[in-house]
């Protein structure tokens, strides 16, 4: 691969919360929960990655 | 997917003539012109030329097919003239029609653009 | 046998201002008119972002739609001649086909943000989006294109790609809002069955006309043409004519080699350049085509 993939073991994966919108670490083996209002439903982040389009 | 690329319309491949001829082995003084990456833009132009001269008997052009980017142009002249030296004729007049229209365009446009 | 020789042709220019003209163009075919109006909508090349880089996007629009809108804005294509299209140029050098924009905004109040064309930055002077001119607007940036609306703490940023095309290609490129033609009326009146009308019916006549073609003069009782421009071959005055019984009085037909070009722009381009450029492409297609037939004659003979 051209980048380094950061392990999941390390700092976590981090996802928003879908009713309040915070941010939320999750390393392998947590439980799917926002720490601040409980919801339960995370939205994975916008890749970090650029995207091109033809403009068509 | 399976969409060619649409530089395909206007865009002539390497080692593809523009203009293609092939005399009818049935008639005399006949022929038929493929043109490459044309439209009716320029095929019915030639065609409506080609009209104006007396010695071509038929003139007509088609375009195959709306994917297939040519114009099939069908030349036949008596025996006064051949189909590639009418339709080289027709494309003289016409350069010398669109250029002199130019000229005046631009003669114009300057004389207003003066004042 | 000798066909009959060319050079009738006839221009003059009616109207002409930045982004619009009006001419006409007599004593030639239509085939020729056409040909004009086809390379005009389809043929001049101009500037149009091509690519779009995303990095960030947290707008309800999505990636493509953004880039679908960023490609329709009009950029002004002085630049254009000096530029390659992608497929015609085989070097290294990326500037001489891209010029580059970037569109980069935030919005930071609680009240929803507008981004307009006038957000978007060039990197080159010359090329920049059009922005309308005199239009009644309250929003906060009259004249720019919207593009999106953000909500508080929403974000875009975006590299954009702008590159030479035609038309032809994608209807972004194509330089005119309309260019159309159309035939000159000849308009022939039957003085001999006009003056077997009154004052009365001659106006109804005149008044029957939706594009008021003709003019009643009370002191002369006579019917006057004014202008043709308008005209629109809908057969209306005729139709009154021959109620009135009057067959032949009125006779309105197109003119088989004489037009009237409208041409508006879009901005990208001042509309007489737009009918130059059209103009001299018709000349290099009629030119490949002439150098090709000289060396097929050469290689048959």
């Amino acid at each position: 691969m051209y980048h380094e993939q950061k392990a999941g073991s390390g700092a976590g994966v981090a996802y928003n919360c879908g009713d309040c919108g915070s941010e939320v670490l999750l390393r392998p083996g947590d439980v799917i929960i926002c720490r601040e209002c409980g919801y339960r439903i995370l939205y994975k982040k916008r890749t970090k990655q650029v995207v091109q389009f033809e403009a068509r | 997917m399976n969409q060619p690329s649409r530089a395909d319309r206007f865009v002539l491949p390497d080692g593809e003539r523009k203009v293609t001829y092939e005399r009818d082995t049935k008639v005399e003084n006949a022929g038929t012109f493929v043109i490459q990456r044309e439209d009716h833009t320029l095929a019915n132009l030639l065609r409506m030329e080609l009209h104006k001269n007396p010695d071509v008997v038929f003139a007509g052009y088609k375009n195959p097919h709306p994917t297939d980017h040519r114009v099939i142009l069908k030349v036949h002249t008596n025996a006064n003239t051949t189909p590639v030296q009418a339709l080289r004729d027709a494309v003289t007049n016409l350069r010398a029609e669109v250029s002199d229209i130019a000229q005046q365009f631009a003669d114009e446009i300057n004389a207003i653009r003066r004042q | 046998m000798e066909r009959q020789t060319g050079g009738d042709s006839h221009v003059s220019v009616t109207r002409l201002e930045d982004q619009s003209i009006t001419f006409s163009l007599k004593g030639v075919d239509v085939s020729l008119a056409n040909a004009l109006r086809r390379v005009m909508i389809a043929d001049v090349p101009t500037l149009a972002i091509d690519l779009v880089e995303v990095v960030e996007n947290s707008s309800v629009l999505c990636d493509e739609f953004l880039a679908h809108r960023l490609g329709l804005i009009p950029l002004s294509s002085k630049k254009v001649s000096e530029l390659f299209k992608p497929y015609e140029y085989m070097g290294e050098d990326d500037s001489a086909t891209d010029v580059h924009l970037e569109l980069n905004v935030r919005c930071l109040t609680e009240q929803a943000m507008d981004v307009t064309s006038e957000d978007m930055v060039s990197y080159d002077e010359r090329v920049k989006p059009i922005t309308f001119q005199g239009t009644v607007s309250d929003a906060a940036k009259p004249g720019g294109i919207l593009i999106v609306k953000l909500r508080n703490k929403q974000q875009l940023l975006l590299k954009c790609i702008a590159r030479k095309g035609t038309g032809k290609d994608h209807a972004k490129w194509s330089p005119v809002a309309t260019a159309v033609f159309k035939h000159d009326p000849v308009v022939h009146v039957n003085q001999e069955l006009l003056k077997t009308l009154s004052g009365s019916d001659k106006r109804a006549i005149v008044e029957s006309d939706p594009s008021q073609m003709f003019k009643y003069d009370a002191d002369l009782d006579t019917i006057s043409l004014t202008s043709t421009g308008s005209c629109t071959f809908d057969g209306e005055i005729v139709k009154k004519v021959n109620e009135m019984g009057k067959h032949g009085l009125i006779d309105i037909r197109p003119c088989f080699d004489s037009f009237t070009f409208h041409v508006e722009s879009t901005g990208v381009l001042d509309a007489e350049e737009i009918v130059l450029q059209a103009v001299h492409i018709l000349q290099t297609k009629l030119d490949t085509v002439g150098g090709e037939l000289d060396m097929i004659e050469s290689e048959n003979f």
